[in-house]
């Protein structure tokens, strides 16, 4: 029961770090978010997904997708 | 305050940050961009001090695998610096201006003042480089420049030095 977690383990990487890294972290951590969910609408686009299924998985309207990715289709 | 910037150099400097900037997939244009900007250029001191920009770009890699390290994660430098989508051809390269960060407007203002002080006509890129070494501990170029090695204030002299 002592043992500690991957998430708690970030967590206090995250309290005891120097700000400047963690908040650096952050901004690259965003700059991989939408890389990947850029990636992973187009080939689930091309595989044959709605919009309103991406939505679905990502969490967000089907409005939403499709507006941020509609010029890349 | 950037049109007093000596033209050719302004778009130089100005055209290379603004692309690291969209290549890296940052939402701003901040203070290390522009010394990205300075070294693509590529004039003066920058290139006395071997600010080269493959130098700037790999350090910039090499900082934000460190800092997701030292938040606990781990991660391939592959996956960091692979292109971003807004580079990739369906989208192609972004086209308009990126905005700059607060930290980018002070270090351009300083760079105007430091030029009005010495009486100069218009601000090159000893001024730009010496409003970026004297941006604090805090400023993402100040900390580039520690990281390449260099002393801030090292550099703010060699920058003044190279006008006088």
């Amino acid at each position: 029961m002592t043992e500690v977690t991957d998430m708690q383990r970030t967590a206090i990487a995250a309290e005891s770090e120097d700000p400047a890294e963690g908040l650096r972290a952050v901004a690259a951590l965003r700059r991989l978010a939408e890389s990947l969910e850029a990636r992973q609408v187009m080939t689930a686009r091309r595989a044959g997904w709605t919009w309103e299924q991406i939505g679905d998985a990502l969490g967000v309207s089907r409005q939403a997708v499709h507006k941020k990715y509609r010029k890349v289709m | 305050m950037f049109e007093r910037f000596d033209g050719d150099v302004r778009r130089a400097v100005l055209a290379a940050a603004e692309e690291v900037t969209g290549r890296r997939g940052d939402p701003r244009l901040g203070t290390e961009h522009l010394l990205y900007g300075l070294a693509a250029v590529g004039d003066g001191v920058t290139v006395d001090l071997g600010i080269t920009p493959e130098r700037v770009h790999r350090e910039l890699i090499a900082w934000d695998l460190e800092a997701l390290g030292s938040v606990g994660l781990e991660t391939d430098p592959d996956v960091v610096a692979s292109v971003p989508i807004r580079h990739h051809r369906w989208w192609g390269p972004i086209k308009h201006h990126v905005p700059f960060t607060d930290g980018a407007k002070n270090a351009l203002k300083r760079s105007l003042q430091i030029c009005t002080s010495e009486g100069h006509r218009s601000i090159g890129t000893g001024h730009l480089l010496a409003g970026l070494a004297v941006g604090g501990p805090r400023d993402p170029a100040v900390r580039l420049l520690y990281r390449l090695g260099l002393d801030p204030a090292v550099v703010d002299q060699r920058a003044r030095a190279s006008w006088s």
